[in-house]
């Protein structure tokens, strides 16, 4: 409701459309009795032990998404979880979240080049540039590893869809929606068209003489 | 952004694209004939989503080959990674919805 069906929902790592991409791909599920299970189960044994958890943000001005909003209140209202928002200036914001990220962050990918390895191991691999999440899964590795020699297309991509499987397991990260761009092009202009990898190929718009 | 003129393609037919960053509420930017495109926000989306509005006519739905997610940094607790983390995480993604 919130996103008002802009976006499409993510299960996995890997969006619709991408080689590879898993129909079949088993998401963790919504159990909030399970989830206080496991609460219950960790070292910290109830919520009212934990450390603070901070959630960093890009933006200004104390505004923030309505998604993120009414997931921390979920957080809050499910498990008696409380979680603090920081804002980084947008300028700079990945830069400085590499440096000085807190406990939870919000970022996007959105793909270079149309194949699982732009997800999978640029976001993923131990010790990559863009594995903001300082995950590390010696199984992942070799197993990414593999899927990056490996001749067959058929078994690379089975390989990459066991490596989003792992990765959706260990939950690095909490995937929420692969992105759809609406944009309102003035009538006079032609020729505007953006690729599914988020760039216009502005040498072909021309405008429209009336 | 200008032209470039030894562009090995066919030239740009636009001698000129101009990026207006942080320059305003771009709907309101758009509607005053300040810019001439703009991305679409949630709280736009019934409006130009109406057949019956004229924006609708100006408006191109194109799919984005993305994944926007939550992080969890692992290298800190309580989200430290692997030995005490997975089922730590976990009930907070089973603890969510956006439906």
């Amino acid at each position: 409701v919130i996103l008002r069906d802009m976006v499409n929902e993510a299960d996995g790592i890997l969006p619709p459309g991408m080689p590879g991409y898993n129909e079949t791909l088993e998401g963790l599920d919504y159990d909030v009795a399970k989830a206080k299970e496991l609460i219950a189960d960790s070292k910290y044994g109830d919520v009212s032990n934990l450390p603070p958890i901070t959630l960093t943000v890009e933006g200004y001005g104390n505004s923030i998404p309505s998604y993120l909003g009414a997931i921390i209140q979920e957080w809050q209202q499910n498990l008696g979880v409380e979680i603090s928002v920081r804002q980084l200036e947008p300028e700079d914001f990945l830069y400085n979240l590499k440096q000085e990220k807190d406990e939870l962050f919000t970022l996007g990918w959105v793909a270079d080049y149309p194949d699982p390895h732009n997800f999978l191991d640029i976001l993923f691999y131990t010790g990559s540039e863009n594995n903001i999440f300082e995950y590390s899964n010696p199984s992942l590795d070799a197993l990414l590893d593999q899927a990056a020699i490996e001749q067959d297309k058929a078994v690379r991509l089975a390989m990459y869809q066991q490596a989003e499987q792992l990765v959706v397991d260990d939950a690095p990260c909490l995937p929420l929606f692969h992105g759809t761009n609406y944009i309102l092009v003035k009538a006079y202009g032609k020729g505007y068209e953006l690729s599914p990898l988020g760039i216009p190929d502005l040498s072909k718009v021309y405008l429209e003489q009336s | 952004l200008e032209r470039s003129q030894i562009y090995y393609g066919d030239p740009a037919k636009l001698e000129q694209v101009v990026f207006h960053f942080l320059a305003g509420a771009p709907m309101a930017l758009y509607e005053t004939g300040q810019i001439d495109v703009t991305p679409v926000s949630t709280s736009y989306i019934d409006e130009v989503s109406d057949v019956t509005n004229p924006l609708h006519q100006e408006l191109t739905v194109t799919p984005e080959i993305s994944l926007y997610y939550i992080g969890f940094n692992t290298a800190k607790p309580p989200l430290t990674m692997l030995t005490s983390a997975v089922p730590f995480v976990t009930p907070w993604i089973r603890s969510i919805s956006l439906r």
